[in-house]
């Protein structure tokens, strides 16, 4: 059933029954062919028609018959042709989703049924229009499987409004469609009036994949312009390495930023226990700021022998004594090993506190209309730095924009801020929901001005909390049932999304559904391109005239209004 | 209504066919019906047919030299009807009333099958007929195919359809007449 419908004006076939929460059962016209996904609609009279989606094909049989005796191999070819659609046929299970009306009134969810042998038609480029049409701009995502002349596009407000996750397993083109929305976003942002009307996102980008180019790896390399090559003068690159190039500063951690909460979310990744988290705790309640470089040094200072001890004890201390004296004796040895390892790293720098900069910097960028990228470079195959730095940068700048936000009755209110982050399950997993301040962000909604967009291979390992508080779900091809499961929990129809998931082709083929979209869309997502045709077509699309017009300030000094010029924090 | 009989003036060796069509076209209706079965014998009941000839001399050298006995033989055919014609519309549908008794009967053109096999809805009426048995069935079908010409499967396939759609309850009746249109 892979081949698109032959014949587009000619109806799919006629319903034969069905059920308002089971879907409706429509027989195949011979000759015709459906896909899983492929949109249909049908007349209920009254000027209504509903829209809906073909979430499952099966082959079926009048009676036992013909499946019981089948034709074979020598039988006449005519007994076959004669079967087909007679003795058995082809039926299709159509979701109904929504009901629209002639008149352009808004798509209502569907409430009633057709009769029985009702016509039902795939659905054309005017029944899409009405089904999607949205207030504001909107993202095109592709084209609804079997429909490769028609597009649907997602609603720009509404995407971002709450967070968003693109969900798939690797090589199935999520790089690809995030690269598109980010770049859909910063299109439509950069033409916002003020700033405070910009959305703007902060990329935790683990494999440079958002900063100047994508590569493709495969028969033979191929390289996509990505965010800073499209956007210039409204993203600010920063990386984890010092000799990083085309880098508009230096994210550098000194081992002063580094609080005890940090090390919550690391827990599984640096394999701390809960007593050497404790024992983080403990230190750094007594030992202050600088308690990292107070444990990771070979010997007890002096200064920490004389929170431990009223009376020091006789000759040379060293870290058993220590451990013991505060109650973690194998712990603490555990937990000094990992902070050890962890302070090896380029970017952490011991004895100071580097962060603050970096923080002010970026907030400023963002606040200010710019998006920044934190490239990983070399480190983004280090989870431990991936987490370290995504989780670090994104609860300090939450808390600015928190701030910013309960203060905005005095001020202007921050602007929109989307947090992208990759291997969104380790920070959200069931155990981690709770301390990460991802897990916060994805359930305050948008009370701060901050959502997500997650990506990730992995949804079943994500807290169900945090992953049913994800608005908009783009969906590629998964293996496991346990993450199509995931994915679907607790969604109208979800027994048909499942399948329409198991279905999926390995590439670019997403099923897209949830607070941006009206109903579920299977689409192939557009093929990866340079080309300005494409850019123009997305400017269209954003409303917004097709050629950026430059000006002459940002021409100038490549700058949006009020923010500050990039510059480097370390 | 559902079937007539009609008869040779006298005996003949070659009848119309087993699933033949033919047409009586007096009466308010051109009426068409399928042949279902082909009857030989003596006028007179009570004169029983003898057997006659030398061993060895066929059926028809045997009536040439005994001329006197294809005056007291008679075939007689039952037609099951599977369709009219009024006003020049063909219905697939037996007709209001039966056709007159001493009509002359003659078998239906190519176009008159096609147009009242409408697509295999003949044979609506004519599996109605407890008469149609499967070989008559299957001998109709084959026989508005012929009409039908060179291209004939869409035909076949249609009545083929219809004919599945009428024996949906009985599958191996089913096959057992494809295999006989369609060997």
């Amino acid at each position: 059933m892979s081949d698109p419908n032959p014949d587009a004006t000619r109806p799919l076939g006629v319903v034969v029954g069905g059920s308002l929460t089971k879907g409706l059962e429509v027989r195949l016209d011979p000759g015709q062919t459906a896909q899983l996904g492929q949109y249909a609609k049908t007349d209920v009279g009254g000027g209504l028609s509903i829209l809906g989606m073909v979430t499952d094909i099966t082959l079926k049989s009048v009676d036992s018959g013909p499946t019981v005796w089948p034709p074979g191999e020598d039988e006449p070819a005519l007994l076959r042709e004669v079967l087909q659609d007679t003795g058995v046929y082809t039926a299709l299970a159509v979701d109904p989703y929504l009901e629209l009306g002639e008149n352009g009134e808004e798509p209502a969810r569907a409430r009633r049924l057709p009769s029985h042998f009702s016509a039902v038609h795939p659905a054309d480029q005017d029944t899409l229009d009405r089904a999607f049409a949205t207030e504001g701009p909107n993202i095109p995502v592709g084209a609804p499987l079997g429909m490769d002349e028609l597009e649907v596009g997602v609603d720009f407000e509404r995407l971002f409004e709450r967070s968003a996750g693109v969900f798939g397993k690797s090589g199935t083109g999520k790089s690809v469609l995030v690269l598109h929305l980010l770049d859909a976003m910063l299109t439509r942002s950069t033409a916002a009036a003020t700033n405070s009307d910009r959305t703007v996102a902060l990329v935790f980008d683990m494999h440079n994949d958002y900063g100047w180019e994508m590569k493709f790896q495969g028969p033979s390399t191929s390289r996509l312009r990505s965010l800073k090559q499209r956007h210039q003068t409204d993203i600010e690159l920063y990386t984890l390495e010092s000799r990083a190039a085309r880098s508009d500063g230096q994210i550098l951690i000194g081992t002063r930023d580094i609080q005890p909460d940090d090390l919550e979310v690391l827990r599984e990744t640096l394999d701390l226990s809960d007593l050497a988290v404790d024992a983080a705790h403990a230190c750094r309640r007594r030992f202050g700021p600088g308690w990292i470089d107070e444990i990771i040094a070979d010997e007890p200072s002096a200064a920490v022998v004389d929170k431990l001890w009223r009376e020091p004890p006789e000759g040379d201390v060293n870290w058993s004594q220590a451990a013991a004296q505060m109650g973690y004796p194998g712990s603490l040895e555990s937990l000094r090993r990992r902070m050890e390892r962890l302070t090896r790293r380029e970017f952490v720098r011991t004895e100071g506190s580097q962060f603050g900069d970096v923080i002010e910097h970026v907030v400023r960028s963002l606040q200010g209309g710019k998006s920044v990228v934190v490239q990983f470079g070399r480190f983004g195959n280090d989870l431990v730095s991936y987490m370290l730095v995504a989780n670090m940068l994104s609860r300090r700048i939450w808390e600015r924009y928190r701030d910013s936000t309960e203060r905005s009755e005095e001020r202007e209110a921050p602007n929109r801020l989307v947090i992208v982050i990759e291997e969104a399950h380790k920070f959200v997993d069931r155990s981690l929901a709770g301390q990460s301040i991802f897990g916060q962000i994805a359930r305050e909604l948008r009370k701060y001005n901050v959502t997500l967009l997650v990506i990730d291979q992995r949804p079943s390992q994500i807290d169900p909390e945090v992953l049913s508080q994800i608005g908009t779900k783009f969906t590629l091809q998964l293996d496991s049932d346990n993450d199509v499961e995931a994915i679907v929990g607790g969604v109208a129809g979800r027994s048909g999304l499942r399948q329409v998931i198991a279905a999926l082709e390995s590439k670019r083929q997403a099923l897209v559904f949830g607070h941006a979209l009206p109903m579920p869309v299977v689409v192939q997502t557009s093929e990866a391109t340079n080309a300005d045709s494409a850019r123009a077509s997305l400017r269209a699309r954003l409303g917004l005239p097709e050629h950026e017009e430059t000006s002459p300030a940002a021409a100038l000094f490549g700058a949006p209004p009020d923010s500050d010029p990039p510059g480097d924090p370390s | 209504m559902r079937a007539f009989e009609c008869a040779y003036a006298r005996y003949t060796s070659e009848p119309f066919a087993l699933g033949q069509m033919l047409v009586v076209r007096e009466g308010r209706y051109d009426t068409f019906g399928v042949v279902t079965g082909s009857e030989s014998g003596p006028d007179d009941p009570s004169r029983p047919l003898v057997p006659r000839g030398d061993p060895g001399q066929s059926a028809a050298a045997v009536m040439a030299s005994n001329p006197e006995i294809e005056l007291l033989l008679r075939t007689t055919l039952t037609v099951a009807i599977c369709g009219h014609i009024d006003r020049e519309v063909a219905r697939p549908a037996l007709p209001p009333m039966p056709p007159p008794l001493l009509a002359e009967v003659q078998a239906a053109t190519n176009e008159e099958k096609v147009r009242v096999a409408d697509e295999g809805r003949f044979l609506v009426p004519l599996l109605a007929n407890p008469a149609a048995d499967d070989a008559v069935v299957a001998a109709a079908i084959r026989e508005v195919a012929r009409a039908a010409g060179p291209g004939d499967r869409p035909f076949l396939v249609a009545a083929g359809k219809e004919l599945a759609r009428l024996l949906k309850a009985e599958p191996s009746r089913l096959t057992s007449i494809l295999r006989m249109v369609e060997p």
